[in-house]
């Protein structure tokens, strides 16, 4: 029999239980005997049960579609998909409606200042949504990044075309009608890029905002468990002692 | 005849994608249910950051929820979120042009483990344990990216060498090269701190 010490596709069969039953049981018999293929197989063994101690974090993730009511149910994927839906968070459990209710009172200033931001506290979570098509979905919880939209200067800001009057006014009446359009083209494309900076840093502050709201209930969650914990032991203690008295 | 209806829980995923390509958004929902905790594991430890598994995790979904229209299953509907995952994950690293984080591994803190584990093993152990998971972690982010995924998805998704083959693209023995070489040097990188499994 070959050591499968050298015979790699056989030590992995082996390792994995997969390949043909009958020559993994030829291995193991073979094992017995060879006690350089035994080492090799123990070290690979050894080396899987380490990996098995690598654990991915167990925090909740809670990803969700969500469909606006106002979407026809019988509107097929491909009109949903170009049409009004957002990721939002599941209501996953009370403890963390507080983080959420908190991130939603963030939203819900920031929706003030961008005229498409809906928020929705139906069915116990918070749901975002635009009116737009699909956002990029870079940023965590992808329904904080916000579309460029056309006329949705701050409140408080001169208007596009309040801009547009006062640029004529400066010009006066003698200037030519294709500088004062190229002009205003520039004007507009500088409002476009403008507001598109602020509604990324909006989105950016947004998702920032958001996950240290996770973070920090993490923590908390973290905490009450351990001090539950500590009562229940306490509390356990108690009734053994008790039990004992008798 | 009674006809019990079917729990959204207890349908396969292939009834899932039907109804969901149909416009059933809760139908997907389920399937993100399903299965994003697995994605989330997968890009984890691909990436080593928390953070960034879920921004991949959350766009794996979003891209299968555009995409699933053409989704003709072919492949598994998991294969295909594999697929979709190891392809975003592979654009992130190469857009950082980084390798995975390694410094501060999460999710191994002694509280997590001590949370799994119950009260039999000491403070000791459990320190013991987490500063092995981050050796492991330290170890399986300087493999190359092949090697890396090719373990990951054999150790930690239990696929078979043809499963992963076939994410991969490429042949079996590709695959098995990947996975033998990479545990050749997770052999000798974690060499020390090598002691005889515990048969619980």
């Amino acid at each position: 029999m070959i050591h499968i010490a050298d015979d790699h596709d056989a030590l992995l069969d082996y390792l994995y239980e997969e390949g043909d039953p009958a020559e993994r049981l030829k291995i193991a018999t073979h094992l017995q005997e060879c006690a350089a293929c035994s080492v090799a197989v123990l070290e690979f063994q050894n080396v899987r049960g380490m990996l098995g101690n690598w654990k991915s974090p167990a925090g909740e993730l809670g990803f969700r579609i969500v469909q606006d009511s106002e979407q026809l149910p019988s509107a097929s994927l491909e009109q949903q998909a170009r049409g009004r839906w957002s990721w939002g968070w599941a209501p996953a459990s009370r403890a963390r409606g507080f983080a959420q209710a908190a991130a939603a009172a963030v939203l819900f200033v920031a929706g003030m200042a961008v005229s498409q931001l809906n928020v929705d506290y139906s069915n116990g979570g918070v749901r975002l949504s635009w009116g737009q098509d699909l956002p990029s979905a870079n940023v965590r919880n992808a329904s904080i990044t916000l579309p460029p939209e056309k006329g949705n200067a701050p409140a408080g800001a001169p208007s596009r075309e309040e801009i547009e009057r006062q640029i004529l006014e400066r010009l006066g009446p003698n200037a030519s009608p294709v500088e004062t359009e190229q002009l205003f083209q520039r004007v507009r494309a500088m409002i476009d890029q403008s507001e598109q900076r602020q509604q990324r840093e909006l989105a950016l502050r947004l998702s920032q905002f958001s996950r240290e709201v996770d973070t920090q209930h993490q923590a908390d969650v973290l905490r009450i468990q351990q001090d539950f914990g500590q009562q229940q032991e306490a509390l356990e203690y108690l009734v053994r002692t008790s039990g004992g008295v008798k | 005849m009674v006809v019990a209806a079917v729990a959204p829980m207890m349908r396969t995923d292939e009834e899932l994608v039907a109804r969901s390509k149909t416009g059933d958004t809760e139908s997907f929902n389920q399937l993100v249910k399903r299965w994003e905790r697995p994605i989330f594991a997968l890009a984890y430890r691909t990436l080593g950051r928390e953070e960034d598994a879920r921004d991949v995790t959350q766009e794996t979904f979003l891209r299968a929820f555009r995409a699933l229209a053409g989704f003709k299953g072919d492949a598994k509907f998991s294969s295909w979120l594999y697929r979709i995952a190891l392809n975003l994950c592979r654009d992130w690293m190469r857009k950082e042009r980084r390798a995975p984080m390694v410094a501060v591994p999460e999710g191994v803190e002694v509280e997590d483990l001590a949370a799994a584990q119950g009260p039999t093993e000491t403070v000791e152990d459990l320190a013991a344990r987490a500063e092995l998971s981050r050796e492991v972690a330290r170890a399986m982010a300087h493999l190359p990216e092949e090697q890396r995924q090719a373990i990951i998805l054999k150790e930690y998704h239990g696929l078979t060498f043809q499963e992963i083959a076939d994410l991969m693209r490429c042949p079996l023995s590709t695959v098995k090269t990947r996975v033998y070489q990479g545990l050749s040097t997770l052999r000798k990188q974690l060499g020390a701190q090598m002691t005889p499994r515990r048969e619980s």
